[in-house]
């Protein structure tokens, strides 16, 4: 059994995922945004965060990389990226996570990510300067 | 020189009767409608000038009289470019290709970058060799915007795709996994044909603004009903979905012919506009005012001043404000286009208000027909 984070702004998504992993034994949290999502990592550390990228007020680059600079132990939390952005691949790079999944997922890889992240507990390793994605310059 | 009449175009302009002067006329309202510069390098000049025309200089913003050169040009390009542009330059003036043709951004001198165009040939002399290289220059950074707003467009629209499909594949998943579990399994169910609907009307989204963009009008089918009951509807939906934030001002009914579905679509992108881009946790008020022989539905959030030049553009497709390009949240940039046709197909309009103290005001107004 571990503890789980989920952060996800699409309610049914968030819900569904939780329904899941709460089947597969876990205990599981949910957060509406990055937001929402730092506060409750403050509550209490989870063993593994499901983050979403493209979300309301903080997005989860950006969540994760205030996990990192806030230091204590919260940076050593995996996270298992899930998104349905197109470039998933570098976002992942850029807060160096190897856990990610694209949108629209399969349960049993879900099932597979978590148990792998867990087991292997990889920790971010993020580039030295934070990767925006989406947002082009030029 | 003698002139040779090559094409249909060439004959359009006679030489006996227009002359070089004529040709020359006809030269500047071509580049003119174009608006494109115009640019003629000497090759055997050993200050490397560069004659050129005014629209050369409005696009380089440089002064009508500076003295301008090859090297005040490559000082120009954006560091990305320079090597690249500099290098298609060097092959038609050593002769290695007869035309130039390239797209590169300048620096322009009080910071900002513009995309331009330019196209050259080389002119040589009887043993080949190039003594001049002269060409066209035209501001493309409108179309590179649009470029990259399509771009952008793309990404969002099917990352927005892929959410109403994770959650159907998700149900159906579970519904596999726990078939015993009927109670479970009727909302998942929901779930599914909710997805569905989703995805459905981000597709009909599309095809009306992809409609509204080419110029024509939305088609709604049109009911008699009481417009005050269509709005509180939607806005008790919309109140569940954001806790509490929604304020409803209405009085009396208003019965008239309206699209039931346009002014749902309507008001749900107007109010998750207003929770999106308003101040956070802040109220979102919708009022419906009854004027004569028409109604003025609007939407109002405190915060996120819309600037007056933004507000002409705000109802263009995939414009974005600048606010909504720095949040965090992204959205198609086609909310408001369709608002305004939805209004539009109505017989009415749709415009906004925006200041620091008052904050921000959608209006519709929508006349009262009776059939």
């Amino acid at each position: 059994m571990a503890d789980l984070l989920v952060v996800e702004d699409d309610k049914d998504i968030a819900e569904l995922l939780a329904l899941f992993l709460e089947l597969q034994g876990n205990v599981v949290r949910q957060a509406e945004d990055g937001e929402v999502g730092l506060k409750m990592v403050r509550e209490s550390y989870p063993d593994l965060i499901l983050l979403d990228v493209d979300m309301p007020r903080l997005s989860g680059p950006e969540m994760a990389y205030r996990l990192i600079i806030e230091d204590s132990g919260k940076e050593n939390i995996p996270i298992l990226l899930v998104s349905g952005i197109n470039n998933l691949a570098e976002v992942a790079a850029a807060i160096g996570t190897p856990y990610f999944l694209a949108k629209p997922f399969k349960l049993e890889d879900i099932q597979r990510l978590v148990h792998l992240a867990l087991k292997q507990r990889q920790r971010p390793r993020p580039f030295p300067s934070p990767i925006h994605e989406g947002r082009g310059v030029a | 020189m003698k002139l040779v009449r090559k094409s249909s175009e060439a004959t359009a302009w006679d030489p006996q009767h227009d002359g070089v002067e004529g040709a020359y006329e006809w030269l500047r309202i071509a580049l003119r409608a174009a608006k494109m510069g115009a640019w003629a390098w000497d090759l055997n000049r050993r200050d490397k000038f560069i004659r050129r025309t005014e629209q050369y200089d409005r696009i380089f913003e440089i002064a009508p009289h500076q003295k301008w050169t090859r090297d005040l040009w490559i000082g120009r390009l954006y560091s990305e470019d320079q090597e690249i542009t500099s290098q298609k330059m060097e092959s038609v003036i050593t002769g290695d290709k007869e035309e130039y043709d390239a797209e590169y951004r300048i620096v322009l001198p009080a910071g900002g970058l513009r995309w331009v165009n330019a196209w050259g040939r080389s002119i040589r002399d009887r043993a080949g060799k190039p003594v001049r290289v002269t060409g066209v220059v035209r501001d493309i950074s409108d179309e590179k915007r649009l470029e990259q707003d399509r771009e952008q467009f793309v990404a969002t629209l099917s990352h927005d795709l892929r959410n109403p499909l994770s959650v159907a594949r998700s149900s159906a998943d579970l519904i596999r996994r726990y078939p015993d579990d009927v109670v479970r399994r009727d909302r998942l169910f929901k779930k599914i044909d909710f997805s569905i609907e989703r995805a459905d009307r981000m597709i009909q989204d599309l095809l009306d603004s992809s409609r509204l963009q080419s110029g024509r009008n939305l088609q709604l089918p049109m009911e008699n009903s009481d417009l005050s009951d269509i709005v509180r509807a939607v806005v008790q939906e919309q109140a569940e979905l954001y806790d509490g934030r929604i304020i409803y001002k209405v009085d009396g009914s208003c019965v008239g012919t309206w699209s039931k579905d346009g002014i749902r679509r309507l008001l749900e992108n107007l109010i998750s506009n207003a929770i999106k881009y308003g101040k956070v946790g802040g109220p979102v008020t919708v009022t419906l005012d009854r004027g004569a022989g028409e109604v003025l539905l609007s939407v109002h959030n405190t915060g996120n001043l819309i600037s007056d030049e933004e507000q002409s553009m705000l109802f263009q497709p995939f414009y974005r404000a600048k606010f909504a390009e720095q949040g965090s949240a992204r959205g198609w940039g086609l909310g408001l286009p369709l608002v305004r046709g939805i209004a539009e197909a109505h017989g009415g309009g749709a415009a906004v208000q925006s200041s620091l103290e008052a904050g921000t005001t959608f209006v519709v107004r929508l006349p009262i027909h009776k059939s």
